[in-house]
């Protein structure tokens, strides 16, 4: 299968590569399939692509490169399965570079997480009353 | 949009397991009573607005741009 991506032109891939989102990411509830992709050129951050809708695309990073005891803040059932190599998931979080004067900002109020067993994929948002859904990195 | 009008203390029940009460009234805030089983997620309505906004402004990124400042950030990093 291909898709055009503003990052990568068109790029292949296969079926099983694909993560489901039941209920797509917030404001992007049509975008149901993504693929997450690595490159070099933008490490650390990865890129979220939507299969469904054209070039939409999200910058990710691994929150605890910015937030190193932001497992405090994931509910427990997640962060047991951060450590349980048997049913691993992932943690990312969106980021922008679009924040307020110019600055990328990581949005640590609504992770993203990735069930690799079950190719599936939501964005939650934590309870916790002061994370900020925009936080600058610098 | 159902509109109810409620007094203070009233309650109102949605669906099978999800009820609001009036709790507090003051000149121009109102403060609501909520519940709701754990599979039921409330949220204020402008915090959803806030990340809806959020991830549309990240689906702007200029990949370009990235690249630099994930360059910066290897530099960081690895220190």
């Amino acid at each position: 299968m291909k898709i055009k991506t503003k990052q990568f032109g068109e790029i292949q891939f296969s079926e099983d590569m694909l993560v489901h989102f039941p209920k797509g990411i917030i404001g992007f509830e049509k975008c149901r399939r993504f693929l997450i992709v690595h490159d070099e050129e933008y490490e650390p951050f990865r890129w979220l692509i939507a299969v469904d809708e054209n070039e939409i695309g999200f910058p990710v990073l691994n929150p605890f490169l910015v937030e190193n005891e932001y497992d405090k803040e994931l509910p427990h059932r997640l962060v047991k399965r951060l450590i349980n190599a048997e049913k691993p998931i992932e943690i990312f979080n969106v980021v922008t570079l679009n924040g307020e004067g110019g600055k990328v900002t990581i949005n640590l109020k609504s992770p993203v997480i990735i069930d690799y067993d079950e190719k599936k994929g939501e964005q939650l948002i934590l309870s916790a009353e002061n994370i900020p859904v925009a936080k600058p990195i610098s | 949009m159902l509109v109810l009008t409620r007094k203070l203390g009233q309650n109102i029940l949605i669906g099978d397991e999800v009820s609001v009460k009036v709790i507090k009234i003051d000149s121009n805030k109102v403060q609501l009573g909520i519940n709701a089983p754990p599979s039921v997620i409330v949220y204020r309505q402008e915090l959803v607005e806030k990340i809806k906004h959020f991830n549309q402004s990240a689906s702007r990124t200029d990949h370009a741009r990235l690249k630099n400042v994930a360059k910066v950030f290897k530099k960081i990093v690895k220190f």
